[in-house]
């Protein structure tokens, strides 16, 4: 790799020795220290070889003691190019200006686009077009020299609603890059009174209110529904506020019996295909109802015959499709079934339990169902938070200010 | 004589031969290229076989397509494909 970059810089010559003795002139050279590379002989008086620029002049000696003559056949390498560049100048300009036209070319801006993560409207892009324009980014600039920074703050000095403004060059392309700022409306900054209601059945464990009066103390019972927060306290009227821990409970149920029939397809299948006309009139195309299955599942469809649009035949045509069944017994040990019946009752209490749910305990009982069929019934003891935000209507606002009226004429 | 001196010497002091006595060192790279140091010389150059001086001698390389991809006064490389190297003495044996 060196050696061809040495040559490419040193210039190349790819010469052609003619003569009888084109080995005495290979070893004269190398007597004279000149390198040779890449020699191959075309017949018995040619031999091509590769020499550096320089050692040229040393082998018109050498040709001559050898009785040999050579002539050059290609000349490669930067000398060369230099020496091409010198002789046509309108070449080498040509390339400079094509470089400088092509950098400048792609520095130049072409569009200016804005973009947003949330609609806006036209009126709106053209508002923030107009002042980037006014910041000195404009189309046919060259992008080195504007000051997206400042053209980033002028749009948001102008701009208040915007909370994010950010100016980007891809391409040619400027990128305004905005997020409007959403304001919350005055209705949705009111947060309105309510109460925490009980969301399961359960025991009140813990009750910690933050806002409201609470109505049921740790070791009541509650049901689903019932009121533990109300959504007023010395203050007024408010949103009601409270983590309520309780022990729920969830309860499942699974049964298992010793002998299980199970049904399953045969894969074989049979259709028949029927014309039926009105008044229950009907004419076989296909098969007949007569299945040679013994267990099987039937499913029809029906294609009312349209010749065009809405112009109907009053003739409809039925396929029945009859898919085989087959019966399975699978029989189980009672300790078996048993298991099974434990697994699916797990799973049905399972089922209703929320992700993450602290289990307090479980526990698993068999009832006593006779020695053909096992049941079981599981369950699991948690703990977790009740407590559910509900708005309070009008009327229970007023029956609160009313309440909150008498506490205050009480304490006075 | 003056030849199983030096060998003798090289011997010795455990001197690479082909610097102590001037012997040829060849690389062969596959089939297709060789590398000779410490050659003398070409003597033939043909695309079937090429002969170089060696200092006991010569050294022929028989092949088909052979050319020298670099000649310099110490080193010799010919690339093509090689089927035989060959040890000529000064005697032709």
């Amino acid at each position: 790799m060196s050696s061809i970059l040495t040559r490419f810089v040193n210039g190349n010559l790819r010469i052609e020795i003619r003569g009888e003795y084109a080995e005495k002139f290979l070893n004269l050279s190398l007597m004279q220290g000149i390198g040779l590379s890449n020699i191959v002989r075309y017949d018995e008086r040619r031999i091509a070889a590769d020499i550096i620029l320089a050692d040229i002049y040393r082998l018109r000696p050498i040709a001559r003691a050898s009785h040999c003559r050579f002539i050059i056949k290609r000349r490669q390498g930067l000398p060369f190019i230099l020496e091409r560049c010198r002789r046509r100048k309108l070449l080498l300009i040509g390339a400079v200006a094509f470089c400088v036209f092509l950098y400048l070319a792609s520095s130049l801006v072409l569009s200016l686009t804005v973009t947003s993560p949330y609609s806006l409207s036209q009126s709106e892009k053209a508002r923030i077009v107009a002042l980037a324009r006014e910041a000195g980014v404009v189309e046919g600039k060259l992008k080195f020299t504007m000051d997206l920074e400042a053209a980033q703050e002028h749009i948001s000095g102008e701009l208040p609603q915007l909370s994010f403004v950010e100016v980007s060059i891809i391409g040619n392309n400027v990128i305004i890059n905005v997020v409007k700022r959403v304001d919350v409306s005055e209705e949705d900054k009111i947060i309105a009174c309510g109460d925490i209601v009980a969301a399961k059945d359960g025991v009140i464990e813990q009750i910690l209110v933050r806002k409201g009066t609470a109505c049921v103390k740790a070791g009541d019972t509650v049901t689903a529904g019932t009121v533990l927060v109300r959504g007023y306290n010395q203050s007024g009227l408010v949103a009601a506020s409270a983590i309520v821990s309780a022990h729920v409970w969830y309860s499942g149920y699974g049964e298992c019996a010793l002998e299980n029939t199970v049904v399953k397809n045969t894969g074989e299948q049979y259709m028949t295909v029927e014309l039926s006309w009105p008044k229950q009139i009907k004419a076989y195309v296909w098969g007949d109802n007569t299945p040679e299955f013994q267990y099987y599942y039937q499913q029809q469809k029906s294609m009312p015959l349209v010749i065009w649009r809405n112009i109907r035949l009053p003739v409809e045509l039925i396929i029945t499709y009859y898919q085989e069944q087959q019966q399975n017994i699978i029989s189980f040990t009672p300790e078996q079934a048993w298991q099974q019946a434990a697994k699916a009752a797990e799973k049905n209490a399972r089922i209703a339990l929320a992700d993450g749910t602290k289990i307090v305990s479980s526990d698993l009982k068999e009832i006593d169902a006779g020695d053909s069929i096992k049941r079981a019934r599981f369950t699991i003891e948690t703990i977790e938070d009740i407590g559910d935000f509900v708005k309070v209507d009008e009327q229970t606002q007023q029956q609160y200010q009313s309440l909150l009226n008498k506490d205050n004429n009480s304490t006075e | 004589m003056k030849n199983n001196v030096r060998k003798s010497i090289a011997g010795a002091l455990q001197l690479p031969s082909e610097v102590a006595l001037d012997q040829v060192r060849i690389i062969l790279t596959g089939q297709n290229n060789m590398l000779a140091e410490n050659h003398k010389g070409i003597i033939e150059y043909g695309r079937s076989k090429i002969v170089f001086r060696i200092n006991s001698g010569f050294v022929e390389v028989l092949g088909e397509g052979l050319t020298i991809s670099s000649l310099q006064s110490e080193e010799l490389a010919i690339s093509g494909e090689i089927i035989a190297i060959c040890f000529v003495g000064e005697d032709g044996r």
